[in-house]
């Protein structure tokens, strides 16, 4: 019986009550020692060849016939009112077949209605003014400069700490904070902790602006079939965007699909539906032709979101064993000019240590730059990188050991929502993680800062808590064919991370079929409704509701089966690819007998997520360790080696499992050395543009990476007993680097990208 | 302006304007989307084609530099549905995720594999440094050469 | 899509063509080797030409001919990645084989030419942008605009030189031919430059840098190390060439110290290089010739990292290059090595 449910669902940082509908009985989830065929295997990619072969077809690859090609002008001004707007001149351009502005477009809301498609106030340089639409590329973009804007500049603020001072220009009208207060969050008494305390580190930490610079910019191509609307989107949620797209035109549900087979990345900044989407969509129903708009690396750098600024300043204090007795956590997020939800900042502080006395307090502010977006992560890298520095500079000063101080410290429950964890091996991957890096030739961190003379080596290290339970709603539908080959669709997208190739795995082992014989589709909203591929829930959300509908399947089969070799279905065994009498194996039939004798017609089945377990606290865990050899006389810091050991319950495929570690590891040591994204405090320009300003990390100076996992499912977290692995690789990399640098040369650079000249500036400053 | 190119071993023609890049004749004009835009600056390597045998980012050459000339792109490395074995390296190694920089990865490897067999590891990292990826952290696009160099066993692919 | 602004693309096949062509196409030309740095500052519109001269297509431009011995001519569109191979560069002339393979990428060392880094535009963090970008913070005095955004009291435009390959030329006594309609002129490398960010070379539009002569080698070691973010890609932070010819028991008789990606044009450090004539290298004299060789650098807060940080790294580079050639140990690595 389909019943709702009300959830307490975690997602990214934060935890939410969502109904969900719940159309039956969950399966048991797979004990630990369950033996598998398929599932634990690295299987390679289902999609490889078409994507090594070039052959995938990307949004961005997606030239219909007839289509018309789209480019947005952008704000100049970091604040301005638009006074007048002049598009005769564009309009008459050769080629130019449509210009759309706030004078010829609906005030759709956007931003959570703080804004509009084409609000006539700016807020950042970057911010959409118009769109040209022609009949190709090169003359959309010349038709931008025949657009004639007077623009009203306005009073702004880039930098947030000044934002939040008295008097500061406003970016909204309901104030620079968020709403309108702190986030504070408190238990115990944290004055009272910090008298009990031996001793006391205070560390001001600041994290940058960082760009997600998928490789695949963002981009939609828009085309009507009569009257639905046709969407191929560079997203991270099919199902969003169709739900955003028809709200913006004010067309039903069932008018829009939305596609997205092949995706070229996204790390949260894909997770809603853009303005250039809903503008193609609109400008493709004015002129009947397919239109294409596709962002420019610049735009990516500029108006495609961010991992916003962090400053922080934290305290932590304790017993002279090494007891935490207080955490006082101060942070600001800055983020951006429009954002409707903060950043969980505070997330690493409250929760990941055994303390009874806790404060903290979070401001999410806003200026006149891009927006901030969810990035891998989002708060938790950035809240990680303040606790786990402070937290090894007071191992420093008690000269306890790093990895023995959180060990004396590890939170056995969820005390902030006062409530068990589901599963918590965070003990094993400290332990396999310090083994690996070798973590007993860690010298103490010297006394002195270590100024001149040859390259130093340093260890450090840093936790990861992250949730990536997934949850409920998440569907899908399994076929049997005749010829025993089997198809699954589910409405999810792979972004890159696996997805197809792991949800395959997981019916070919249900259905004891070769993945070779199981084809998934996904990627297309008349499949079955998923969710966001974001907050590590993929494979936790849609690998459960896979492995009901090829059970459902499966179970149709043995009942057949039963029937064609007259016994119970009890009796009938599905290995291999073949049923038979369970004890009698020479009674029996594969799969495709089976399916071919009783006729053309597919056995079908249907599967949904169930209901996360009700109050337990799910959570992913892992360490890393860092080894860098930092040069004092020039301030450049090598990673030599990065352990990273994860606990994300069970491992689908280890693989895959691996790739996620050393991309997350690889983008979490560019944060900690190198990217910035950089905004112009006088001008409210970026000054970073694309790869050339930017630094991505590049294949010379990549540490090697060594990826274990713990691999125990959780034991009741959903059916499959996995967790997500999307996001906890990046979190304790910029800290464990940091811990690493500080460990060789005796002083701490909290300022992060940890730049060569800023550790020789740190050198000089305590000299 | 018309351009003639051989494209993968056939002649094609297309009419460009003057400014066209080699990799918008190879996309908009030819349909040919393996060689991916991902910066139009020669930041990325995502464009990596061969122009007369020369690895080169098809986003910086004119279409009309490229006139008369010899063009090699990924999709020329694969024969029927046969993947060349530096793409079934990629594959096998899990050294694809989202697949976008991909296509000019396995071209700048058989372009190091057809000049240095069996190259060593700060070779591969040289020869791939025009390459961006934010998926895979490289580690297992460096596992992918060296299955690569095995595979074609030191002969020039 | 980023877009070039119209042109007209010219292929000559001879040298006379092509000098022709860009003389009669006057300040609406531009010379075209590779590209790589052309076309990217085109699609940001800091440049505009109507009419493009290709030089790839003209072959005696892209030999290598000579020996260490006798000296050495490389024509001005051989490429980056030939001139990093050549046998007879590697062997002669150290610092130049190292430059050129520290420019940038492999594939962009196909396409990018030495004549083409030679006369690298120079590069600052305001000028280096779109052009919607740079007409956003009102443009700046090397395109567009009146003043300069990095010193606004300025006259002159403070954009830095960042080619590999002068730096290096200029340590290894190089001499470039530039053939224009007036004829043929030889000048030294050092000569080539302006200390001025918008006019940064003293050859005339319309002149075509047609080859580098490289001197006899005989007795010169060299050397080139480049400070970037990453061990590729990047322009230099820094460029620190360094040449030295000794004489018997190791003394020095003639050193050449050139600084790169300090200033508007390549910086050569004469008084350092004074230091060391008619001495032998110690760690203690290396030492004093780096803090000299320092002196000169004057970064502005245009580029990559801190003006306090380049400085001080020009003093560590030098002091590094120097302990190479001495045979002492060093940290780090020549080239752009990371």
């Amino acid at each position: 019986m389909p019943r709702i449910i009300k959830q307490r669902v975690e997602f990214e940082g934060r935890v939410e009550e969502r109904n969900v509908v719940i159309e039956g009985d969950d399966l048991p989830v797979w004990p630990a020692g369950e033996r598998f065929q398929v599932i634990g295997t690295p299987v390679t990619r289902v999609d490889g060849a078409q994507r090594a072969g070039g052959t995938a077809r990307y949004t961005a690859d997606l030239y219909p016939a007839g289509v018309l090609h789209g480019a947005i002008l952008r704000s100049p001004h970091p604040h301005a009112r638009i006074r007048a707007l002049r598009t005769s001149r564009a309009e008459q351009a050769p080629g130019v077949r449509l210009v759309l502005s706030h004078r010829n477009t609906d005030a759709i809301p956007w931003y959570n209605g703080m804004s509009r498609i084409f609000d006539t106030e700016l807020r950042y340089v970057g911010d959409e003014v118009a769109l040209v639409v022609a009949d190709d590329a090169a003359a959309a973009r010349d038709a931008l400069d025949l657009i004639e804007v007077e623009y009203e500049p306005l009073p702004h603020v880039i930098d947030p700490l000044e934002a939040i001072r008295p008097g500061a220009p406003q970016v909204h009208p309901q104030g620079n904070v968020l709403g309108g207060a702190p986030e504070r969050y408190a238990r115990g008494d944290v004055e009272q902790g910090f008298l009990a305390a031996d001793a006391i580190v205070e560390l001001d930490v600041t994290t940058p602006d960082v760009l997600h610079h998928s490789m695949e910019t963002h981009g939609s191509v828009a085309w009507w079939e009569g009257d639905t609307l046709v969407i191929w989107d560079s997203t991270q949620h099919i199902f969003g965007v169709r739900r955003q797209v028809a709200a913006a035109l004010r067309i039903p549900l069932d008018r829009v699909r939305v596609l997205s087979p092949f995706m070229g990345g996204g790390f949260g900044g894909k997770n809603n539906a853009g303005k250039h989407t809903v503008l193609a969509a609109l400008a493709s129903r004015r002129l009947g032709r397919p239109v294409r708009i596709v962002f420019t690396r610049a735009e990516e750098s500029q108006a495609a979101g961010k991992r916003p600024r962090s400053v922080q300043r934290i305290r932590v204090g304790a017993r002279s064993d090494g007891t935490l007795v207080a955490i006082d956590y101060w942070g600001v997020s800055s983020i951006g000019a429009y954002r409707a939800i903060g950043t969980p900042l505070a997330g690493p502080a409250t929760e990941l240590y055994a303390c009874p006395n806790v404060r903290a307090e979070t401001l999410n502010v806003f200026t006149h730059t891009g927006p901030a977006a969810a990035f891998r992560a989002p708060g938790y890298v950035e809240g990680t990188c303040a606790l786990e520095c402070a937290i090894e500079a007071l191992a420093d000063q008690l000269e306890i050991d790093p990895l023995e101080l959180r060990l004396r410290n590890y939170a056995e429950a969820d005390q902030v929502l006062g409530r068990p964890y589901s599963s918590k091996f965070l003990r094993e991957a400290y332990a396999m993680g310090a083994r690996a890096i070798g973590w007993e030739r860690r010298a103490l961190t010297p006394r002195s800062p270590v100024r001149d003379g040859p390259p130093r080596r340093g260890l450090g290290m840093a936790t990861q808590l992250w949730g990536g339970s997934g949850s409920a709603p998440a569907y899908a539908e399994v076929r049997l064919n005749p010829d025993g080959t089997a198809e699954v669709r589910i409405g999810t997208q792979d972004i890159g991370t696996g997805t197809k190739t792991a949800l395959t795995q997981i019916a070919a082992e249900v259905l004891t079929l070769p993945v070779g014989k199981v084809t998934l589709s996904l990627g297309d909203t008349d499949f079955p409704y998923s969710p966001l591929s974001a907050g590590s829930q993929t494979l936790a959300s849609c690998g459960p509701a896979v492995r009901m509908a090829a059970d459902e399947a499966r179970r149709h089969l043995i009942d057949a089966a039963a029937s064609l070799l007259e016994v119970a279905p009890e009796d009938v065994r599905l290995e291999g690819g073949r049923l038979f009498v369970a004890g009698v194996p020479e009674r029996g039939l594969a799969i495709a007998e089976l399916t071919g004798q009783i006729g053309n017609f597919t056995i079908a089945g249907r599967g949904f997520r169930g209901p996360n377990p009700d109050g337990v606290t799910i959570r992913t865990w892992g360490a890393q360790f860092a080894e860098v050899e930092v040069d004092p006389e020039t301030g450049e810091v090598s990673v030599l080696r990065i352990v990273a050991c994860h606990d994300v319950g069970r491992v689908i495929n280890p693989l895959q499992y691996q790739s996620q570690i050393h991309g997350g590891v690889i983008q979490g040591l560019g944060m900690a050395l190198r990217e910035e994204h950089v905004t112009d405090p006088e001008t409210g320009a970026v000054l970073d543009l694309g790869f050339d300003a930017y630094a991505v990390p590049r294949i010379t100076g990549i540490p090697e990476i060594v990826a274990l996992a713990v691999d125990k499912p959780d034991p009741i977290a959903n059916n499959l007993g996995v967790k997500g692995v999307g996001e906890p690789p990046i979190i304790p990399t910029p800290a464990a680097i940091a811990n690493a640098v500080a460990n060789a040369l005796g002083v701490r650079v909290t300022s992060f990208p940890i730049t060569p000249a800023k550790v020789r500036a740190e050198l000089g400053r305590r000299a | 302006m018309r351009v003639r190119v051989r494209v993968n071993g056939a002649w094609r023609t297309a009419e460009v304007w003057p400014g066209a890049s080699l990799l918008a004749l190879l996309r908009d004009a030819l349909g040919l989307c393996g060689s991916k835009n991902a910066c139009e600056q020669g930041e990325c390597g995502s464009c990596s084609v061969w122009l007369d045998g020369e690895l080169v980012c098809a986003c910086l050459v004119l279409a009309a530099q490229a006139d008369g000339r010899e063009v090699r792109t990924v999709e020329g490395l694969t024969t029927g549905e046969d993947l060349h074995p530096v793409q079934r390296a990629f594959v096998e190694a899990g050294a694809v995720q989202c697949g976008f920089c991909t296509p000019g990865f396995v071209v700048a490897v058989v372009d190091l594999l057809s000049r240095d067999p069996d190259p060593d590891e700060p070779r591969i990292r040289e020869a791939l440094s025009g390459n961006l990826c934010r998926c895979t952290g490289y580690q297992k696009i460096l596992d992918a050469v060296r299955l690569a160099a095995s595979k074609l066993g030191g002969s020039s692919p | 899509m980023l877009r070039l602004p119209p042109f007209t693309y010219l292929a000559p096949r001879t040298l006379e063509q092509a000098v022709g062509q860009i003389g009669e196409a006057g300040p609406e030309g531009m010379l075209v080797a590779g590209g790589t740095d052309l076309y990217p500052n085109m699609k940001r519109r800091q440049f505009e030409p109507k009419v493009l001269v290709g030089l790839r297509g003209i072959r005696d431009l892209g030999r290598i001919s000579g020996t260490p011995a006798q000296g050495l001519a490389i024509g001005a569109c051989a490429t980056l990645a030939q001139v990093a191979s050549h046998p007879a560069v590697a062997e002669g002339y150290r610092a130049l084989a190292l430059a050129a393979g520290a420019v940038s990428t492999p594939p962009l060392r196909n396409m990018g030419t030495l004549g083409g880094n030679l006369c690298l535009d120079t590069r600052c963090n305001y000028y280096n942008q779109t052009y919607h970008w740079r007409k956003s913070i009102g443009f700046c005095m090397k395109k567009d605009g009146d003043i300069c955004l990095v010193a606004p009291g300025s006259p002159r435009c403070w954009a830095l030189s960042s080619t590999d390959a002068a730096p290096a030329a200029i340590a290894l006594g190089a001499r470039v031919r530039l053939v224009g309609a007036g004829g043929e002129r030889v000048v030294s490398a050092a000569d080539l430059y302006r200390d001025d960010g918008m006019r940064y070379l003293s050859k005339a539009p319309d002149e075509i840098l047609v080859d580098v002569i490289l001197p006899p080698a005989d007795g010169w070691r060299s050397t080139y190390w480049k400070l970037r973010r990453r061990g590729s890609f990047d322009f230099p932070i820094l460029g620190v060439a360094v040449a030295l010819r000794s004489g018997p028991g190791g003394v020095i008789e003639d050193a050449r110290i050139v600084l790169g990606a300090v200033a508007s044009r390549p910086v050569v450090a004469t008084r350092a290089a004074g230091l060391v004539m008619g001495q032998r290298l110690t760690a203690d004299l290396i030492g004093r010739v780096a803090q000299a060789a320092s002196e000169p650098a004057k970064p502005l807060d245009n580029a990559d990292l801190t003006i306090g940080y380049r400085k001080r790294m020009a003093r560590v580079y030098v002091e590094r290059a120097l302990r190479e050639l001495a045979g002492l140990p060093y940290d780090g690595a020549p080239g752009g090595a990371r």
